[in-house]
C-alpha cells in the first residue's frame, strides 16, 4: 500500500538511472544528480544532461535498520552520499561490502543492481548501487 | 498587526478512539471557547499526511463540516513539519479579506500500525522518485547529516544525548506531552539505531495530535510581531554544503527585523527538533551557539527552562510529541499560553517575547514567527 513503485515513474527515469546521467550547468560548470532544469549552485537555467563518472568516494554513510515498506528484506543496508570524480554528489546504496567495513573516503564504483522487487506485480526495479572500487 | 485571540490543544498520544475530525474538533472547540464560531470568517487546516496516512484528501472541507462551519471558506496547507508555520503566514496574509481566521493543525498517524508503513508515510517528505526509490528514509537523511556534523566538529555519539535528555526533563509536568518521563545518558547510549549513527532517542515518535489558534485582525492579548520564511534545496545531493542552514538564519533575521527586537529580548525559543542534530544546527543558525558548540552549550544548561535562554520549555517534538503537520500550531498555541502566563507545568516566568521555528523536511522550509504580549 505504501510502496509507490510504479511502471511509468520507473520507465521515465530508466536511462538516467542506468547510466548515471545527471546535470551540468553551462554557466558555472557545476555537475549534479539527479538531473533537473536549473542549477542548484548558481540558479542558471542553462543546464544540459551529462553522463557522470562511475567512480567516486564515500562522503558519509548510514546503516538503515528501520526501512520503509518494500525494503525490509534488504535490511540492514548501507546508504551513502558519494562524491563522484567530477564533484557531483549521488545518494546510493553500497553493495558487496560489510556495513562494518564502510569508511568515509572509501573509493567506490557504480554497479547496476536490483533496487527492489515489487511483490504484488512481480515488477523488478533496477538502478545504480556502488561497490568498493576495483584497483 | 495580527493577534492570536484563542488557542487549544489535545494531548499528543495514540488516540485510537478518535478520528482525524474528532481530533480537530477538540482543539478547535478549545480555541474558540470565548469566540462565537459565527464570528470566524475562514478556516485553514495544517496537516502533512492525511492523503498517505488516512487516505483522506479534501480534508479542510471535512473538518469545516465536522465543526458545523461547512459554509465558511476553508483549505489545507501542507508543508510537512512546517505546515503550521505556513498556515500562520497564510492566515496573516489573508487578514485584509477575513477578520478572524481559525487555524487547525491536525495529524492522525496511529491508523498506520506497522513500522515499515509508518516509515514510508513519514518518508514521503523526501524526494520519492529519486531518493525514496533507493530505500532512503527521512531518518537516513538525518543520519547522514549527523555523521557530517560529527565529523566536522569532532563529536561523539554521547554529545547528541544532551538534547533529548533536556527535552524529556522539560516535558515531565506538561499535561499535553506524549513522553512525560526523564531519560539518562545511559538510556540514550543504549537506545537502538534507527539509521546509524541516529538513535531511536534522537527522533520523536509518530503520534496523533491537534492544536488550534484563532488569528484576528484586531488587537489581542498576543501579537504576531514578525514572520520570516526561507527555503533550502529539497534534494540533499543538490545541497552544496550538507550542513547549510542559512535559510534558518535568514528567516529568523527577517522575522526579528519585522518585530523590531533583538535576540537578547527573547524570553524563550521554540525549535523544530525532529532530530538531535537538526536541533543543534537550528540553535547555531539562530545564533544561540557558535558553530559546533550547541552540544556543549546544551550540556551546560544554558537552554534549560531556568537557563539563560530556554529552548522548547514544553519538551519539543522529542518529548511533547510530534504530530507532524499540527506541530507548528502546537508551538504557536503553547507560546500563546506562555505569553499569557497560563503554561501550567512549563511556564517560563514573565515571558514577553518569543520566537517559534517551524521546519519542513530537512529544513527545506523554515518559517519563523516572533510573538509578543
Amino acid at each position: 500500500m505504501y510502496s509507490w513503485l510504479n511502471v511509468p515513474s520507473y520507465w521515465r527515469n530508466k536511462s538516467r538511472r542506468y547510466m548515471l546521467i545527471g546535470g551540468k550547468c553551462r554557466d558555472c560548470g557545476h555537475k549534479f544528480f539527479p538531473f533537473r532544469r536549473t542549477c542548484p549552485k548558481c540558479g542558471s537555467r542553462s543546464v544540459i544532461e551529462e553522463k557522470l563518472p562511475r567512480r567516486g568516494r564515500v562522503l558519509e554513510h548510514t546503516v538503515v535498520h528501520n526501512p520503509p515498506r518494500g525494503y525490509e528484506y534488504y535490511t540492514p543496508y548501507v546508504l551513502a552520499l558519494v562524491e563522484l570524480e567530477d564533484g557531483a554528489k549521488v545518494l546510493a546504496q553500497l553493495t558487496d561490502v560489510d556495513p562494518e567495513e564502510v569508511k568515509e573516503g572509501m573509493e567506490v564504483e557504480m554497479s547496476l543492481r536490483i533496487l527492489r522487487v515489487c511483490g504484488e506485480s512481480g515488477f523488478i526495479a533496477y538502478g545504480y548501487k556502488f561497490r568498493p572500487a576495483t584497483k | 498587526m495580527a493577534s492570536i485571540i484563542g488557542a487549544g490543544l489535545v494531548k499528543v498520544s495514540n488516540h485510537w478512539n478518535m478520528s482525524i475530525e474528532d481530533l480537530a474538533y477538540e482543539a478547535a472547540e478549545q480555541a474558540m471557547k470565548d469566540i462565537n464560531s459565527e464570528r470566524i470568517d475562514a478556516i485553514i487546516v495544517a496537516n502533512a499526511f492525511s492523503g498517505v496516512a488516512n487516505g483522506q484528501e479534501n480534508l479542510a472541507a471535512h473538518i469545516a463540516s465536522s465543526l458545523g462551519m461547512a459554509r465558511k471558506p476553508s483549505f489545507k496547507v501542507e508543508l510537512e513539519g512546517a505546515s503550521g508555520g505556513a498556515a500562520l503566514l497564510a492566515a496573516c496574509s489573508m487578514l485584509s479579506r477575513y477578520e478572524r481566521i481559525l487555524i487547525v493543525g491536525v495529524e492522525k498517524l496511529s491508523d498506520v500500525t506497522s513500522l515499515e508503513d509508518i516509515t514510508s508515510v513519514v518518508s514521503s517528505s523526501i524526494n520519492r522518485e529519486h531518493e525514496g526509490i533507493l530505500g532512503a528514509t527521512i531518518y537516513s537523511h538525518h543520519a547522514l547529516m549527523m555523521r557530517e556534523y560529527m565529523r566536522r566538529y569532532k563529536l561523539e555519539e554521547r554529545d547528541f544525548g544532551y538534547f533529548p535528555i533536556m527535552m524529556h526533563e522539560n516535558a515531565v509536568n506538561v499535561p499535553h506531552a506524549q513522553l512525560r518521563f526523564k531519560v539518562s545518558m545511559e538510556d540514550y547510549i543504549e537506545s537502538p539505531y534507527v539509521s546509524t549513527p541516529l538513535k531511536l532517542m534522537d527522533v520523536p515518535s509518530e503520534a496523533d495530535g491537534a492544536a488550534a489558534i484563532v488569528i484576528s485582525r484586531s488587537d489581542g492579548p498576543v501579537k504576531v510581531s514578525g514572520i520570516g520564511f526561507s527555503g533550502n534545496e529539497a534534494v540533499i545531493t543538490h545541497r552544496i554544503d550538507q550542513l547549510d542552514m542559512e535559510n534558518i538564519t535568514a528567516a529568523f533575521s527577517s522575522a526579528m527585523r519585522e518585530a523590531g527586537i533583538d535576540i537578547k529580548d527573547l524570553d524563550f525559543v521554540q525549535i523544530h527538533d525532529t532530530s538531535s542534530v537538526l536541533a543543534y544546527l537550528q540553535i547555531e543558525s539562530l545564533g544561540l551557539s557558535d558553530k559546533g558548540k550547541a552540544p556543549k552549550d546544551t550540556e551546560s544548561g544554558k537552554f534549560r527552562r531556568d537557563g539563560e535562554i530556554p529552548i522548547n520549555p514544553e519538551g519539543g517534538m522529542k518529548a511533547r510529541g510530534y504530530p507532524v503537520g499540527a506541530s507548528g500550531v502546537y508551538q504557536l498555541a503553547e507560546s500563546y499560553m506562555q505569553l499569557q502566563g497560563t503554561a501550567d507545568g512549563y511556564q517560563v516566568q514573565g515571558a514577553k517575547n518569543c520566537a517559534v521555528v517551524s521546519l519542513g523536511g530537512l529544513a527545506s522550509s523554515c518559517v519563523v514567527a516572533v510573538l509578543r504580549r
